[in-house]
């Protein structure tokens, strides 16, 4: 059906703009052949409001020739040319009987007929290239949207890679921990081996999920932390003080992976001495705020990667939900904070919610 | 070289790597362990009281990189970088390390490579060694790195006011404090922004943003009057620079 049917306002504004001109072809009638302004506007009207539906018919022929594709330019031609005689001689007829029936005006002039019909054949062939102009807008807003709509499945796909990956550089290090503890202290290797083990376990368990719990976040978190602790020994001490209600929060999973790294990455490994990084999580009025600070040295060189670990937690945040979500981060002295407050909303079931996929996307 | 067993400094800022290096050291044919060090700074000191033929070096590193390390250092040692960076790979080959440790790595590997770093030593011969140095140095830093026998300074460029060349040393001039590094003065100018920097005279660099007012002196003889009080001459190709950037 043409778009313009079924939209009530514009089309009434389409149809007044035909009764426009069907009140100036009551001016020529008037003026120039001598009907009664009574007449002339009974007969005008009608049949300049009834073109204008007729008109919209174009849409069809349009549609049927496109200006792109196998058409050439003289079947397009042709085509809107015979519509545009066939529909305005109708027309003439039909005015005419119209005329002759309301007002008596039985005979019309050769030359008024004549006019009539050319411009009847002008109005339909405008009607048509106005219908060309709108389906190209429309396909090019068709396309756009497209486009929009493309980039934002690239965006979820490339956040879900993003969160997928544990920084293989962290593998390789602890890797290397495990080799020099199997040495001299061979049972230490074994429980680092089975903690690295069951971190990454847990973590594509977690990654497989829409949303988790805070408190198996915050405890992967710990694994992740007690791992990077043999690594770093007394250098890197390990704060986390999650609240009973905020370890009930529904948070997408992986969200902290990344401050973390960073926390250790940017903060503690760039000091000589070390540092404290911690991790604290409180509910109230309805939202939990979780904070991730950490010890860092203001004059140390930034390591390369700062700011796309943060710019993807925003993100995720995002587009886990939308408006009520934000996100914080600003050093003081020579401490990190990057705070996070997410709506309070429970997750009951957590990992064991198999039916809670993330490939289930409506 | 010969007759005496290498002896090679441990530098990693974490002790179970130090811990395995020494662990594998220990069996690598005609090899001693000259230290450990957990940071850059306990690295220099250690090479200042006793040279090591090679240096066992870990890239990331708490305030002196490895990099750092080996530019305070200077071409004495032979190099060898372990890390689980693999990204370093080719600044390590432009600044002649005898080889780039993957963590984790195994014993045979890393006394194949003290063995590599032993046949360097050999036939280096003290010839080109300073190709390190400038290799090193042909990028843009943000801060300069002084090395005062085993003391480090690290002078953030943002707080360099003026740099004066005196043979072949440069006095920097940071904070009320004058330090001395063995680098050509225009090395030191490859190094800093030039659109903060200026060579406004053979011996004389200056921060821009440390210059208060440029004054003439004498016909064709002016001096730039910098915030401390100090007085720079400017050379007639210095101020054509200087106006250069000022763009006036």
């Amino acid at each position: 059906m043409h778009p313009l049917l079924g939209r009530i306002a514009p089309l009434l504004a389409y149809l007044g703009l035909w009764a426009t001109l069907g009140g100036g072809v009551a001016l020529v009638l008037t003026l120039r052949d001598g009907w009664t302004p009574g007449d002339a506007l009974l007969v005008a009207l009608p049949i300049c409001v009834a073109y204008g539906l007729v008109c919209l018919a174009a849409w069809y022929v349009c549609r049927a020739s496109p200006l792109t594709g196998a058409s050439t330019v003289g079947r397009v031609l042709l085509a809107h040319g015979a519509a545009a005689a066939f529909t305005s001689t109708v027309w003439v007829a039909l005015a005419q009987a119209w005329s002759f029936t309301v007002a008596r005006h039985g005979g019309w002039s050769r030359d008024t007929t004549l006019q009539l019909f050319i411009a009847g054949v002008l109005l339909f062939l405008l009607s048509s290239a106005l219908h060309y102009v709108f389906i190209a807008l429309e396909a090019q807003e068709a396309s756009r949207r497209q486009a929009l709509e493309l980039a934002v499945l690239a965006r979820e796909a490339e956040l879900r890679a993003l969160r997928a990956q544990v920084n293989p550089h962290f593998l390789f290090n602890s890797l290397h921990s495990i080799g020099a503890l199997a040495g001299a202290r061979p049972a230490q290797a074994r429980d680092m081996a089975i903690a690295l083990g069951e971190f990454l376990r847990h973590s594509l368990r977690l990654g497989g999920l829409t949303s988790v719990p805070l408190r198996q976040e915050v405890d992967l978190m710990a694994q992740y932390l007690a791992i990077e602790q043999v690594r770093f020994g007394d250098r890197l001490q390990v704060r986390i003080d999650v609240s009973d209600e905020a370890g009930t929060c529904a948070v997408p999973p992986l969200l902290l992976q990344p401050l973390v790294e960073n926390a250790i990455k940017h903060g503690v490994a760039g000091m000589i001495e070390g540092g404290l990084v911690s991790l604290v999580a409180t509910c109230e009025a309805g939202e939990c705020r979780i904070e991730v600070h950490n010890a860092y040295d203001p004059e140390a060189q930034p390591r390369a990667g700062t700011g796309t670990g943060l710019r993807n937690v925003r993100d995720r945040l995002a587009v886990h939900y939308g408006g009520p979500a934000r996100f914080e981060a600003a050093s003081r002295d020579d401490r990190f904070t990057v705070v996070l407050w997410c709506p309070w909303q429970v997750e009951e079931s957590g990992v064991s919610n198999a039916g809670h996929r993330r490939e289930e996307r409506a | 070289m010969t007759g005496r067993p290498l002896r090679v400094l441990v530098v990693d800022d974490e002790a179970l790597a130090r811990q395995v290096a020494v662990e594998y050291l220990a069996s690598c044919d005609d090899v001693v362990v000259a230290g450990e060090c957990a940071n850059g700074y306990e690295a220099i000191k250690a090479v200042s009281d006793d040279m090591p033929d090679v240096l066992l070096l870990d890239v990331q590193m708490p305030k002196l990189s490895g990099f750092d390390v080996l530019e305070l250092v200077g071409p004495g040692p032979a190099v060898i970088f372990a890390t689980a960076h693999d990204e370093f790979a080719l600044k390590a080959f432009e600044v002649h390390a005898v080889d780039y440790l993957m963590k984790p790595f195994s014993q045979a590997r890393l006394c194949d490579a003290v063995a590599r770093a032993r046949q360097r030593l050999l036939t280096r011969g003290g010839a080109g060694t300073d190709g390190l140095r400038t290799a090193l140095r042909a990028v843009r830093t943000e801060r300069l790195l002084v090395r005062d026998g085993g003391k480090v300074f690290i002078v953030p460029v943002e707080t360099l006011e003026y740099a004066q060349a005196q043979d072949d040393y440069v006095l920097l001039r940071s904070q009320g404090r004058s330090l001395l590094k063995e680098q050509p003065i225009s090395s030191l100018e490859a190094q800093l922004d030039p659109a903060k920097f200026v060579r406004i005279h053979r011996s004389w660099l200056i921060s821009l943003a440390h210059l208060v007012r440029v004054e003439l002196e004498a016909k064709d003889r002016r001096v730039a009057v910098l915030q401390d009080g100090t007085r720079v001459p400017i050379s007639r190709s210095g101020h054509q620079r200087l106006q250069d950037v000022l763009g006036d």
